[in-house]
């Protein structure tokens, strides 16, 4: 809602004016800018509004620009005749002392200089036009709106290079070069490129094969199919969810002391569909913000704002919840505007910001958008069970040779009493256990309760496991005279937890969430006096076929209840039975956790106060929901909600989001942004080395349906992309950081991406997409140095040797091999990693016994090849670098070979410069 | 001489000598009149030993730092900075005066004065005054030069130590340790010439950026070591690869690797090279360094060092021992200063004696250590936090535990040998120890004056980035004569 400024009565103000206005000339004369308003305004409003600053992206001593109004013309202030309809007007007499103009802090402006300035507005607005055109010197560019501009001419181009633009982005880039004396590289070797390319859209290097099938496609469609056929790749999506990974602090754990694991996994795995679905950009921003307030909210839009629950939780005892809470709205606050703004905001929690054009209210009027949902800071809730089509394909298969196994027994079960006189092998307990056996002859737990009591067990060392048609029994007998009113009925998920309830009755007891599996109403309560059987079907708590239970918790509300002998009512004569072994693998994997963490809006929207120096102990005063008023525009109205507020952040008018992501690819794809600092564009970051192709590709991608695939087909299709790396003489000297691209920039493989490499090439890549993060090994006690001690639950079988996407992210001790290549600790959000080089990455290649698996399995695949020694070299150094080696490269690799063997040229293969580069 | 010439003279040419053994920095060297290496990376010719050709420039009295980062900040008023003023006060609001224009990381409202609960005594014959909690660091007193008039601009700790690493409160400088391994080199070339080692529960706030090599080449970032018997990650070579395999492995690379140097024209293919070099003969070193069983009973004991047992104090032993090897700036951060008195883990009463016994007796053990070792007159020792505490009771939340926030005004730092003065005290703060009063010395001036004991002239070492040239005090700091031997 925009917020108009309330304005005084103007009779008070008019009628006092007549006293005070000596200084009105006593002709009719119309009143003159230059004259008679240019001394007020410079008095009072050129210091904010002038040559020199443009606040508001407002300046009133040049005519063009006054006359187009604030937000660098956007926002008319002044409306020739029509004092009252004129925002000048209106702030120079708002009631309101925030809203009024000069600032309160300033020199007040007189009544009658107020009314001159009226009369002025309201008498036509004489000012002598010079004929200068509107200009704001202090707009800094990323506010600007994109506007087209035509790429250069080819024709302008010296003859000799007019053949080598591939596409716009070439004509932007040869320009430059050539002005800078830069002349652009041939193309580079065909087997590079293509493993450039791969690496670029998949993160995996082409096969040998792959090689060789590109190498002999002549065609002149070869890279461009190339391209669409790596696109089209499943793994396209991994590769480019890690970089937006690392942009939403996603990770497996909780961060702070504690940093108890937590499963969001599944907004991994939409991030993975996104990006090979490619939803443009537009759609994949409103779903990660706003994806539970979308009126056609789906399971896929809910788990997309797991984005914003990838802050971290503090749940170490005695934390105050709404501390933890607000520190992540914040985050959420400034991660939003470094994300979509390409601006740090952080600074304006505590004060205006020093250089951007951020005041401290429009940073709590940002923040009052995520301030707006059930999420604390000490809980993980609310999580949401999802439903993953592949793990329930499998779970279905398992359910049915399950079936087939229990076979002939009766189709309606018998009783298998779990619980019986004692708690089952193994378990732990709690409450009163106290076994009696009353004259029925039945073993019972008695229990009278006022409020919520129970007794439960967890932890039986053999778990059992639910089959098709199994029930969970209980049998209780409740005193008609001391009826409870609640009956609490949990279940313990062997390796996972109690979200898992039922309840008879009345809704009593909190845990869990209503309606749910967490709280799961099953009916009325049976009658009391006479014992009464209760069966739960496993399904409706949650608790799927396969499903394996550790423990049973009994619970009342009020009341005396016995509880007799539960357990199930099974066709299995014994569920306590082991599978067969391999049945019993594919449980394990299916039975894995699989909620995950989203974003829900509160029902009483909470005031939002600015913070004072950004505590949230001191609330200042209240403010309403807004954006950044820079890029707003003052009279447009503000998103009134979180929903709203991502559609504004990609509405063509924002002239920033386009601009910082397809920065940020330009980065992905070139090493560097056109703008350096990919998480600042404000004016503490860098001027774009070429400001119109940045303008060109946002508008381009926008038009494009803010298709991400576009872009980098775009990028990857210029002749740029496809020089060789080779840096001439000149280059080194006059451009070492490469901004002008005269030749490709060869860019180090981050951690994840070696590491796929390695599995590739070495044969041992499980190439399966999603699911829970794996546990590939690490060295012993790495987690041990955290505080809940070593946690790391060495994946065996195929999870060992999944992509480095997988790896499960912990914040307080991440994946060493991935932090010694300057992976973060995803505590916040990281625009752009390092690429360090030390000793302690050499370590890691050459010793990591994670590495020296692949290493030794890469040696055996070339060793079993039947081929001479020298094609097994050469087809090693291909899977590596993509190139064919030369007679002398093969000569040491047959040196080495003839002295210590296979593994040793595997390990140089892998740790070649050639294959640590995106060359 | 043209570039590829140079370069290709410099690597021996592919096919020529095999230079596996050879450090880069020694190719390098050789080459003065260059006036960029390849890539443009390295903007000067480089010296002996790695640094900048030129560096010094004059008689360093330091060549090496051992810098001791109590991180977290511990409370000058406990331990260095006596202040019978807080004990009359003791209870009472703080003088307007002081607060009209604070902000605190977390005081609300009108703090009261916390006089400190423990004594202060003076030590050996300079008289230095300091406090119970610290017998030990007394017993060393007339060796340390204790600069109680320290200040800073940050008062939250991951700028705090940026700012006091890199002279910058944002991320992106390079760290106080990397322009010295820029600069100077290393003594060393078996060892890399800036290790960080750390104890306590948790890092530094400002993480891994607090030893960033920033914009300078990527080679002269700290590299963190492990205390105990695994010092670094994956050090030793997998079962059943010898030494002499993991050499030809080596050559085997190396030869390849200059080769796509080559080719490419790519300084970065080069720092590489040396880096796996170098990580080879860390093998070979470090094990032997870190191996602190071959210390006597006695050295042990004087630290505290229960060997197999992480803590600062086998840290500081380690760190003395890569000292004697000839590392160039060894930093030890302890985790655990930050006593606000939320809760006793982080109080002064309970939690700062506790952190002043795990390393009161590792840093006085050091310095005598060095001492006897004839290490301590070329060996600058550092000790401190990122900022001070307030002479006020923090009482966050209404808590009852005492403790003090956070204090960018005056905060104690001690020095040891390296050419300092010992036995002096130097500057002082006013009778509440709120703002320092006497001889301040800011970030910059310890970093000039670090820098000068070093031999280092602050304004003269520097590195383009973006078009200007850095320096570590980017356009101040002073170097504090008076602190000079």
């Amino acid at each position: 809602m925009a917020s108009l400024p309330r304005i005084l009565p103007i009779s008070l103000l008019l009628s006092s004016s007549v006293f005070l206005a000596p200084t009105l000339p006593a002709q009719q004369a119309p009143i003159d800018y230059a004259r008679d308003v240019a001394p007020i305004l410079e008095k009072h409003c050129y210091d904010c509004h002038g040559k020199y600053s443009q606040k508001a992206g407002l300046r009133l001593d040049q005519r063009a620009a006054a006359l187009a109004g604030s937000s660098f013309g956007q926002d008319p202030v002044l409306l020739e005749g029509d004092r009252e309809g004129s925002l000048l007007w209106q702030l120079l007499v708002a009631e309101d002392p925030e809203e009024r103009m000069p600032p309160k802090d300033k020199d007040a402006m007189t009544d009658a200089e107020i009314k001159l300035v009226g009369d002025w507005i309201e008498g036509g607005m004489a000012w002598h036009d010079d004929g200068e055109e509107a200009t704001w010197p202090v707009k800094h560019w990323a506010y600007q709106r994109v506007r087209p501009e035509a790429p250069p001419a080819v024709e302008d181009f010296p003859e000799q290079w007019q053949d080598w633009p591939r596409n716009e982005v070439d004509r932007y880039l040869l320009a430059k070069m050539l002005e800078r004396g830069l002349p652009p590289q041939d193309q580079a070797d065909r087997g590079v490129l293509l493993r450039r390319a791969a690496l670029d859209l998949t993160g995996l290097p082409p096969t040998v094969e792959e090689l060789d099938a590109f190498l002999a496609d002549t065609s002149g469609n070869a890279w461009a199919n190339a391209i669409a056929k790596l696109m089209a790749s499943p793994h396209y999506g991994e590769q480019q969810a890690q970089r937006w990974l690392d942009l939403a602090r996603y990770a497996d754990s909780n961060g702070y002391e504690k940093d108890e694991d937590r499963s969001i996994w599944p907004y991994r795995d939409w991030v993975i569909d996104a990006y090979n679905n490619d939803m443009g950009y537009d759609q994949f921003t409103i779903e990660q913000i706003a994806g539970d307030l979308l009126p056609e909210a789906t399971q896929s839009s809910l788990v997309a704002t797991g984005f914003h629950r990838n802050t971290m939780i503090n749940n170490e005892g005695g934390t105050d919840d709404e501390e933890y809470r607000v520190a992540a709205v914040k985050d959420r606050t400034d991660t939003t505007a470094t994300v979509w703004l390409g601006s740090t905001l952080a600074c304006a929690q505590c004060h205006n910001h020093k250089y951007d054009p951020f005041t401290q209210r429009d940073y709590y009027q940002l923040y009052d958008y995520f301030n707006q949902t059930v999420d604390g800071g000490k809980s993980n809730a609310p999580e949401m069970a999802v439903r993953v089509p592949h793990i329930e394909q499998e779970r279905a298969a398992i359910a049915k040779e399950l079936q087939a196994l229990q076979g002939g027994h009766p189709t309606d079960g018998a009783d298998f009493l779990w619980v019986d006189r004692a708690v089952p092998e193994g378990a732990n307990q709690d409450g009163d256990w106290t076994i009696t056996t009353d004259d029925r002859g039945v073993n019972i737990r008695a229990r009278a309760a006022t409020g919520f009591q129970q007794h439960h067990f967890s932890g039986a060392s053999v778990p059992v496991t639910i089959l098709p048609g199994d029930r969970f029994l209980f049998q209780i007998w409740m005193d008609p005279d001391a009826m409870p009113r609640e009956l609490f009925l949990q279940f313990h998920e062997a390796g996972g937890d109690w979200e898992h309830r039922a309840y008879l009755g009345e809704d009593l007891h909190h845990w869990g969430e209503a309606g749910t599996a967490s709280r799961k109403p099953i009916g009325e309560l049976p009658a009391g006096g006479s014992w009464q059987r209760i069966e739960v079907n496993p399904e409706d708590v949650g608790l799927p076929v396969g499903s394996r239970v550790d423990g049973l918790a009994f619970g009342q509300f009020d009341g005396n209840v016995e509880w007799g002998p539960a357990g199930l009512v099974s066709r299995n004569p014994n569920p306590l039975a082991p599978l067969p072994a391999d049945l019993e693998a594919r449980l394990k994997r299916v039975n894995r956790k699989s909620t995950t963490m989203v974003m829900r809006a509160i029902d009483q929207p909470r005031t939002t106060h600015l913070l004072e120096k950004g505590s949230f102990l001191t609330p200042g005063y209240e403010v309403q929901p807004g954006v950044p008023e820079v890029l707003r525009g003052r009279r447009r109205p503000n998103p009134s909600n979180r929903l709203e507020l991502a559609q504004w952040l990609i509405n063509k008018r924002n002239p920033v989001a386009a601009r910082v992501e397809v920065n940020r690819v330009w980065q992905q794809v070139f090493g560097t942004g056109l703008s350096a600092t990919v998480d600042d564009l404000g004016s503490q970051g860098e001027i774009p080395t070429h400001p119109q192709l940045l303008d060109w590709l946002a508008l381009e991608f926008m038009k494009n349906g803010w298709s991400r695939k576009w872009l980098l087909a775009t990028l990857m299709d210029s002749a740029a992309y496809r020089q060789s790396a080779v840096a001439s003489d000149s280059a080194v000297e006059n451009d070492p950081a490469n901004r002008y691209y005269s030749h490709f920039p060869r860019l180090r493989l981050n951690g994840e991406n070696l590491r796929d490499l390695s599995l590739a090439v070495s044969g041992l890549l499980v190439p399966e997409l999603g699911g829970p993060s794996v546990f590939p090994p690490q060295p012993a006690g790495i987690d041990a140095g955290t505080y809940a001690g070593d946690r790391w639950r060495t994946s065996t079988g195929p999870d060992r040797y999944r992509r480095g996407i997988y790896t499960f992210w912990r914040r307080t001790s991440p994946y060493p091999s991935f932090a010694m290549f300057d992976a973060t600790s995803r505590e916040t959000l990281c625009a752009r990693r390092d690429r360090s080089n030390t000793p302690l990455q050499a370590l890691v290649l050459m010793n990591d016994p994670a590495y020296t698996e692949m290493t030794q399995a890469f040696a055996e695949r070339l060793a079993n090849m039947k081929v001479s020694n020298e094609d097994r070299i050469t087809y090693g150094f291909r899977s590596c670098t993509g190139r064919v080696p030369a007679a002398d490269e093969i000569a040491v690799f047959t040196r080495l070979l003839d002295q210590d063997g296979w593994e040793s040229v595997a390990r140089v293969m892998l740790n070649l410069d050639d294959t640590m580069n995106r060359g | 001489m043209e570039r590829r010439q140079f370069l290709s003279q410099a690597l021996g040419g592919f096919g020529g000598l095999a230079l596996g053994s050879l450090a880069l920095t020694d190719l390098l060297g050789a080459h003065t009149h260059e006036r960029r290496s390849i890539g443009g990376l390295l903007q000067d010719p480089q010296g002996p030993g790695g640094g900048l050709a030129g560096l010094p420039h004059f008689a360093p009295k330091a060549k090496r730092v051992i810098y001791l980062h109590m991180a977290g900040s511990p409370s000058q008023l406990d331990l260095f900075d006596p202040k019978p003023k807080l004990k009359e006060f003791d209870g009472r609001d703080i003088p307007e005066s002081f607060i009209a224009q604070e902000r605190f990381a977390f005081i609300k409202g009108t703090p009261k004065v916390l006089a400190s609960p423990y004594e202060f005594k003076q030590h050996g014959e300079s008289g230095q005054w300091i406090s119970e909690l610290l017998p030990h660091t007394a017993a060393i007193a007339d060796k340390l030069t204790v600069v109680r008039s320290m200040t800073t601009t940050q008062f939250n700790h991951a700028p705090a130590q940026l700012f006091l690493n890199t002279g910058h409160p944002l991320a992106g400088r390079p760290s106080l340790g990397s322009w010295l391994s820029y600069g100077l080199g290393n003594e060393n070339q078996n060892l890399p010439a800036f290790v960080v080692m750390l104890s306590g529960k948790f890092g530094p706030s400002a993480g891994a950026t607090a030893w960033s090599n920033g914009f300078l080449p990527s080679q002269y970032q700290g590299v963190r070591l492990h205390d105990g018997t695994d010092p670094v990650l994956f050090l030793s070579n997998p079962e059943g690869v010898s030494t002499e395999q993991r050499r030809r492995e080596l050559d085997a690379l190396g030869k390849l690797n200059r080769k796509s140097a080559q080719r490419d024209n790519d300084a970065e293919t080069l720092a590489r090279i040396e880096q796996y070099e170098l990580a080879f003969r860390m093998q070979r070193e470090v094990p032997k360094i870190a191996d602190l069983t071959t210390e006597s009973a006695e050295t042990l004991e004087m630290y505290g060092v229960e060997p197999g047992k992480p803590s600062f104090a086998s840290n500081c032993l380690f760190a003395r021992r890569l000292a004697e090897s000839g590392v160039r700036f060894i930093q030890l951060y302890d985790w655990g200063w930050d006593s606000h008195g939320t809760n006793p883990s982080d109080d002064i009463i309970t939690s700062l004696p506790e952190q002043c016994r795990r390393t009161d007796m590792a840093s006085a053990a050091l310095v005598t250590d060095l001492e006897r070792r004839g290490l301590l007159d070329d060996t600058l020792v550092v000790w401190g936090g990122e900022f001070g505490r307030t002479p006020m009771n923090e009482k966050r939340n209404g808590s009852t535990y005492l403790g003090r926030d956070h204090h960018p005004h005056a905060f104690t730092m001690w020095f040891a040998g390296g050419g300092m003065k010992p036995g002096v005290a130097h500057g002082a703060t006013d009778e509440f120890g709120y703002f320092t009063t006497e001889d301040k010395v800011d970030v910059h001036d310890l970093h000039a004056t670090m820098l000068h004991l070093l031999g280092v002239d602050h304004e003269r070492l520097t590195y383009t980035s973006q078009g200007r040239p850095f320096r570590l005090t980017d356009v101040a700091g002073n170097v504090i004569h008076d602190l000079l031997a």
